[in-house]
C-alpha cells in the first residue's frame, strides 16, 4: 500500500493545519516564537519502519507513546533522539544548566509536548472521520530504537502500517527534529485514506 | 477567584497556574481526580480546570462527580484532545467550557473572567502603571540604600525590579510558591492617610547572609539568630520599611505615623499572612516587591510586602498620573 500523490498532499495539508495550532501552544510555553517545519509524510509497512527512522541513530530514543482505540485504533508515537529530547526540553524550560541526562522535569515536559502533538494529529483524524478516538495516558519510554520497534511489531497481530510524519521544531536559533509515527491496522488505514481522498476531491 | 487546576502533568499545571496567577487569581493544584475531590471540599474553588487523561480517574468521571456534588461550580476542560466528539461528551457530563491545550491558553482567562458571580481580580496593572509603580518604589529603595550605607558604612544597592499587587487571600499561595520557608520578617504598622502594614521577608538562607553582611558576624549560632543579630535585622528592616512607607506617604503628600518594628523568625507563609491579618487594619490587598539587596559584594533576595486596603491602593495608582 502506498500513498497516492493526492492522498500525500491532502494528509500533509491536514497535519500542517493541526501543527500550526500546536506551534502556538509551544510559543506560549516558551515565551519565544516556535516554528514547526512543514511536515513530510510517508507510509510504510511496520516491518520497514526502522529504515525510515535511520537518522534517530543507534542510541536511546525518547518516545512518547499513546495507544488509541475506537473505530480507528493503533499506536501513536513521538520519537526524538536522546540529544534532541534534551535540547527540546531545554528550549521549553530554559534557564537551566545543561544536563547530561533527562530528569523528572524533562520527562514531564516531553510527555506533555508529545501529548499535545499526538492529540493534534489524531484528534484531527477523529474529527475528519466524525468518530471518537479514545486515548491512553501518554507514557515516555527511553529505549534503543530497535527494541522499541520490535515490541510494536510483535505485540499485535495482523498487517500494520506506519504513517510517518517528520517534523522539526525551531525555537530561537535551534532546531530539534523528530518523528510522529502512527501505527494503524489495514482497516483503520483504509478508512482514514478513503476519507482523506474524499476530502481532497 | 480561586481556581483549582487538575492535571497529572506538573508541567501542564504550572503552565495554567502561571496564567491564572498572573491575572491576579489564586491557583491551587491537584495531580489527580481523588486529590481534586478532596481539595474541592477543603478549599472550595470558584472554578476548576480539568484535564481529561489522568491515570487515577479520567477527567469525564471527575466532571460527573464534581457536577453531582457542586451543581453550580464552573468546570472547564483544558485538554490536548481536540475532537468534536470529546467536546460533546464532556458537555454532556457537565463541563461548562472547553479550552484546547493545542493552542494558546488565553481563552481560559476570558472564560474565567466572564463567569457570573465571581470575584474579579482587583488590579491587573497596565504596563505603564507597572513601570510607574516600580519606578516609585525604586526611588524609595534608593533612599533606603543610602540610609543603610550610612548605617553600615558599606556600599549598599537596593533595587525592586518587580512589583505585583494581589488580594491577601492569594498572598499565602504566592508566598508558598516563592518562599517555602520564611527565615525572618520585620514588620511595621503605619497609619494616617494610608493605613496598613509593611514587612520585609527574608527567605531561608538570606536572613543569615544579611546579618553576616551587616555586622560581619562570621560565627552564627547553630540554634538560630542571637539577640544582637535580631536587633541588627530589626534595624535594617526599620530603615528599609521607613523609606518605603515614607515614599508612599510622599506620593499622596501625607505624613504617616510609623510604629515600632517587630521581628519574627522561622515561620510558614500561612503564619505570616495570619500575622498580617491581625489587628484593626482594614487591609485586604498586598503590594509585593521582589528586592535585591547588595551589601558590599553579598547579594540578598528579600520581599517587601505592603498590606493596604483596595481604596488606598486605588488612590496610590491614581496619584501616579498614568492613564490606564
Amino acid at each position: 500500500m502506498n500513498l497516492t500523490p493526492q492522498q500525500q498532499d491532502a494528509l500533509t495539508e491536514l497535519i500542517n493545519i493541526a501543527f500550526s495550532r500546536t506551534a502556538a501552544a509551544l510559543s506560549e510555553m516558551t515565551g519565544h516564537r516556535v516554528l514547526l517545519d512543514p511536515p513530510r509524510v510517508a507510509l510504510c509497512p511496520i516491518g520497514e519502519l526502522t529504515a525510515h527512522l535511520d537518522d534517530l541513530g543507534v542510541g536511546e530514543v525518547a518516545t512518547v507513546h499513546q495507544i488509541f482505540t475506537g473505530p480507528v485504533a493503533g499506536d501513536a508515537l513521538l520519537m526524538l533522539n536522546y540529544d534532541g529530547a534534551l535540547a527540546l526540553s531545554d528550549l521549553l524550560i530554559g534557564g537551566r544548566s545543561p544536563l547530561p541526562r533527562l530528569d523528572a522535569t524533562d520527562r514531564e515536559v516531553l510527555t506533555e509536548v508529545g501529548n499535545i502533538l499526538l492529540n493534534a494529529c489524531l484528534g484531527m483524524f477523529g474529527n475528519l472521520l466524525k468518530v471518537k478516538v479514545a486515548f491512553s495516558v501518554p507514557q515516555l519510554h527511553l529505549a534503543a530504537l530497535h527494541g522499541l520497534l520490535n515490541s510494536l511489531i510483535i505485540e499485535r497481530d495482523g498487517l500494520r502500517y506506519a504513517l510517518i510524519i517528520y517534523t522539526g521544531f525551531r525555537v530561537r536559533d535551534s532546531t530539534v527534529t523528530g518523528y510522529l509515527v502512527i501505527v494503524l491496522g489495514v482497516a483503520s488505514l483504509d478508512r482514514l485514506l478513503a476519507e482523506v481522498e474524499r476530502m481532497a476531491m | 477567584m480561586r481556581v483549582l487546576i487538575v492535571d497529572d502533568s506538573a508541567f501542564a499545571r504550572e503552565r495554567i497556574a502561571r496564567l491564572v496567577t498572573a491575572a491576579g487569581h489564586e491557583a491551587i493544584q491537584a495531580a489527580g481526580g481523588a486529590q481534586a475531590l478532596q481539595l474541592a471540599a477543603e478549599m472550595p474553588p470558584d472554578a476548576v480546570t480539568v484535564d481529561l487523561l489522568m491515570p487515577d480517574m479520567d477527567g469525564v468521571e471527575l466532571i460527573r462527580r464534581l457536577r453531582a456534588a457542586y451543581p453550580d461550580l464552573p468546570l472547564i476542560v483544558v485538554s490536548a484532545d481536540i475532537q468534536e466528539a470529546t467536546r460533546r461528551e464532556v458537555r454532556a457530563a457537565g463541563a461548562t467550557a472547553f479550552v484546547s491545550k493545542s493552542g494558546r491558553l488565553m481563552p481560559l482567562l476570558e472564560i474565567l473572567e466572564g463567569l457570573p458571580n465571581v470575584q474579579k481580580p482587583s488590579f491587573v496593572l497596565t504596563l505603564l502603571e507597572q513601570d510607574a509603580f516600580t519606578e516609585m518604589m525604586n526611588l524609595a529603595m534608593g533612599q533606603a540604600a543610602n540610609a543603610l550605607a550610612s548605617l553600615l558604612e558599606r556600599r549598599v544597592l537596593l533595587t525592586a525590579p518587580k512589583v505585583e499587587i494581589m488580594r491577601l487571600s492569594a498572598l499565602r499561595v504566592f508566598l508558598e510558591r516563592n518562599i517555602p520557608a520564611i527565615a525572618a520578617y520585620i514588620r511595621q504598622h503605619f497609619q494616617g492617610q494610608l493605613t496598613g502594614d509593611a514587612a520585609l521577608l527574608l527567605p531561608a538562607g538570606h536572613a543569615d547572609l544579611l546579618v553576616r553582611a551587616a555586622i560581619n558576624s562570621i560565627e552564627l549560632s547553630m540554634s538560630g539568630l542571637t539577640g544582637i543579630e535580631l536587633s541588627a535585622l530589626a534595624e535594617i528592616g526599620n530603615v528599609v520599611l521607613n523609606a518605603a512607607i515614607a515614599r508612599l506617604g510622599d506620593q499622596l503628600g501625607a505624613r504617616l505615623a510609623i510604629g515600632q518594628p517587630t521581628v519574627r523568625i522561622n515561620l510558614s507563609a500561612q503564619m505570616f499572612v495570619e500575622d498580617l491579618s491581625i489587628g484593626p487594619v482594614n487591609a485586604d490587598h498586598a503590594i509585593i516587591l521582589l528586592n535585591r539587596l547588595t551589601i558590599g559584594d553579598v547579594s540578598i533576595m528579600c520581599y517587601l510586602i505592603i498590606a493596604l486596603s483596595e481604596a488606598d491602593i486605588r488612590r496610590l495608582l491614581a496619584s501616579l498620573g498614568v492613564e490606564a
